[in-house]
């Protein structure tokens, strides 16, 4: 028993999610009880496993959780949330978006009911609420990037490509140093014809990530239109000679990855795609 | 139009693998226009353009080099019960529109994939729009049907089996070249 609780610690510091595991050892403890005598952790325990016991649908064991903390804690927000995730597993999703927004209003900075809430306007299809909900809640916390991030997926899923560049910015200025957040603001910047952006953030990805193959694919794409369109009298854009340089280069680099090791199929049509672009 | 049981498979698969995403790619006929082979694109974002053109030129390169051609395209959507094609799907479906007359756009129905029902809802342009090709895969239809009656069947085994660990997309050929994605020889 005291591994189980030691590996559900571990766990809850590291923030997996990995709902079988816990259920699996969450379960006997809280069933025999013997999740009280972990003292002030055995609240922590209860919680973890009723959002387990959510994701894998053991709703008994959700219920009996949810029901203990409500008990201990009455009418605390944060299991007020839990209440609305059981409603959410359950599929009433208009019960459950009451509850987050009756929290928000009691206290607007209550991060998990926010985040809650824009996940479930998004599962139900509204997502100019569920944008707005989330600008709302960056507003209040700016340094979350993952709340950046999935900002920039849902303007992305309008089109509306302008807005999710801004938050790809927002998310390098906090994380700078993660070659993948380059290089979905590079596919960004190429989808709006930001041409000339987009070859340095591309080039990014490949400082941060030696021989990035999505990274390489993108150069080459961006070197070629540019050398094919008439040279820019912006002075901060790339010359031609760099330009051509820096073709030459993504082009090795992407021959020496195929012939490294790949299936024939692919290796010839990368090679076809480089001689045609 | 026949789909062989390739073509059949490899898109479920694409959708079984994984569920909580969007998944799409293409389908490539014969020279008797027969759909034989399907091809997996992206599962990360499929709203993006630059790794799609880079995805739709080697397709076309590999059809060209085995006497094939894109023929069609396939979409599952993130939502469960969505079955609309979306704007990316009506856009690369209108692309392989101009150079195939016969192209075709299917949305695979999240909640056929495992069942003996057809899990395809194919699309036409007509009268100006994408439009849901009326009594498919039916007995009656001449317009789709399926090569080997019994690949729902089939399909569902292979996703119980966990066939779709095997298949690879681009997206993940991209993060490791040594994956096969335009052929898929582990899939049968």
């Amino acid at each position: 028993m005291v591994n189980a609780a030691k590996v559900l610690q571990d766990l809850r510091a590291s923030a997996e999610r990995k709902p079988d595991v816990v259920v699996r050892l969450g379960k006997p403890l809280v069933e025999s009880g013997a999740v009280m005598k972990l003292d002030a952790d055995a609240w922590l325990v209860y919680e973890q496993v009723a959002i387990a016991a959510l994701d894998v649908g053991d709703d008994a064991l959700a219920q009996k959780c949810i029901q203990a903390l409500e008990t201990k804690f009455p009418g605390s927000p944060r299991v007020r949330r839990l209440n609305g995730m059981e409603l959410e597993a359950k599929g009433e999703l208009l019960e459950a978006a009451k509850i987050y927004k009756a929290i928000l209003e009691e206290d607007e900075t209550n991060v998990l009911a926010a985040k809650r809430q824009v996940m479930l306007l998004r599962a139900m299809g509204m997502n100019a609420e569920a944008i707005a909900a989330l600008v709302k809640y960056l507003d209040i916390n700016y340094p979350d990037f993952e709340g950046w991030l999935q900002l920039a997926d849902m303007y992305m899923e309008e089109f509306m490509y302008a807005q999710a560049a801004f938050c790809m910015e927002e998310v390098l200025m906090l994380q700078p140093q993660n070659h993948i957040f380059h290089l979905r603001y590079a596919e960004i910047l190429y989808t709006q014809d930001n041409v000339q952006l987009a070859l340095k953030q591309f080039c990014r990805v490949v400082e941060l990530c030696k021989d990035h193959v999505r990274g390489l694919y993108g150069i080459k794409l961006c070197t070629s239109r540019l050398l094919k369109s008439s040279p820019s009298k912006d002075a901060t854009a790339t010359s031609q000679e760099d330009l051509k340089a820096i073709d030459l280069l993504a082009t090795e680099r992407l021959l020496a990855v195929y012939s490294a090791g790949s299936a024939a199929s692919a290796k010839s049509a990368s090679t076809k795609w480089i001689e045609h672009l | 139009m026949q789909i062989s049981h390739k073509a059949y498979l490899k898109p479920l698969l694409h959708a079984a693998k994984y569920p909580t995403a969007a998944v799409n790619g293409v389908f490539l006929a014969d020279a008797s226009h027969q759909t034989v082979d399907a091809v997996p694109f992206f599962h990360f974002w499929n709203t993006l353009s630059p790794m799609l053109e880079v995805a739709m030129t080697q397709v076309e390169h590999y059809a060209n080099a085995n006497g094939l051609r894109i023929i069609g395209y396939y979409e599952a959507n993130e939502k469960d019960q969505d079955e609309a094609l979306s704007l990316v799907g009506q856009k690369v479906a209108s692309k392989i529109l101009e150079s195939n007359p016969e192209a075709y756009a299917v949305v695979i129905k999240n909640s056929n994939i495992s069942s003996n029902e057809v899990a395809f809802i194919p699309h036409q342009f007509k009268e100006g729009q994408w439009r849901v090709s009326k009594g498919a895969f039916t007995e009656k239809s001449t317009l789709f049907t399926l090569e080997n009656g019994s690949s729902p069947a089939l399909v569902t085994k292979a996703i119980q089996d966990g066939m779709y660990s095997k298949l690879a997309d681009f997206d993940s050929h991209l993060e490791n070249v040594q994956e096969d994605w335009l052929t898929n020889k582990a899939i049968s």
